[in-house]
């Protein structure tokens, strides 16, 4: 399980960097990133970290964190 | 019928579980600072990112998630090997691990070197202040990661772990993680997002 999990982040990590290589990001693109990062630390913090196999009050704090900070730099980038 | 968790408690000590919640906080404020201080000073941020080199960021991004792979192999061998292959397997996943994080620093160093050749300092723009302080906090923080590994290989290799012990390689492991959950927000935040 864990190296299928390092291949997913190692492909959205590629993906991420062609974005910004390949000069394609716009306020939409900005969008798709916030969630890829949403998801790499969701897998992160579940396989790697090990929370996956703990209650669900341990496993939602990094998560509520990810989604707290990256809800706010969206509202940055898209609301100011 | 109510599906109950395996554990009750997260993975290793829980005392650096609240090292992690203090270091998300911590880096969750300068995450958003920056995307609010950007948003007053979008051209100077857009413009100053141009400076920054991608590649050396992605590289960096892809040492760090496989190194921090090499650590989850490593838990895996003293939870699945008895003493004697558990401590070499184990013991070899670390070193690969450290290795990764050694060369992530090197890489680290060059880029803070080039930019500081180029007379970039925390004075030079908001941009660069938010660069730099990320930059430099991250860094001491997987240096902390590499001289927590190092003491993690030291008891691996004393055989201080097995299949009924293995938190303190699960203390180490959270931290390393922890060192590749920041960054991989800081990477796309700070060298891709425009």
């Amino acid at each position: 399980m864990s190296t299928k999990v390092w291949l997913v982040l190692i492909v959205m990590t590629v993906i991420t960097f062609l974005i910004g290589f390949l000069n394609l990001v716009n306020p939409y693109v900005v969008g798709i990133l916030l969630v890829s990062i949403l998801l790499k630390g969701y897998l992160i913090s579940e396989h790697f970290m090990g929370l996956h196999e703990v209650n669900f009050t341990y496993r939602i704090i990094p998560l509520v964190w990810l989604f707290i900070v990256l809800l706010l730099i969206g509202y940055a980038y898209y609301a100011l | 019928m109510v599906k109950i968790s395996k554990y009750n408690s997260p993975p290793g000590d829980f005392g650096i579980w609240l090292v992690v919640y203090i270091e998300l906080i911590t880096f969750g404020l300068l995450f958003i600072g920056y995307a609010f201080a950007r948003a007053g000073e979008i051209e100077i941020f857009n413009q100053s990112q141009l400076l920054l080199d991608q590649k050396l960021g992605f590289i960096n991004t892809l040492i760090l998630l496989t190194s921090s792979y090499f650590v989850v192999k490593a838990l895996e061998a003293v939870k699945k090997f008895d003493a004697d292959v558990a401590r070499k397997k184990a013991s070899r996943w670390l070193i690969y691990a450290m290795s990764l994080g050694a060369l992530f620093l090197v890489i680290k160093i060059l880029e803070i070197s080039d930019k500081y050749s180029q007379g970039i300092n925390l004075s030079t723009n908001t941009f660069f202040m938010f660069y730099i302080i990320l930059i430099v906090f991250h860094f001491l923080h997987v240096v902390l990661g590499m001289i927590i590994l190092f003491n993690v290989r030291q008891n691996v290799k004393a055989q201080m772990y097995s299949k009924d012990n293995f938190k303190g390689i699960e203390t180490g492991g959270v931290y390393w993680h922890l060192v590749d959950l920041l960054w991989i927000v800081l990477f796309p935040l700070v060298y891709i997002m425009r």
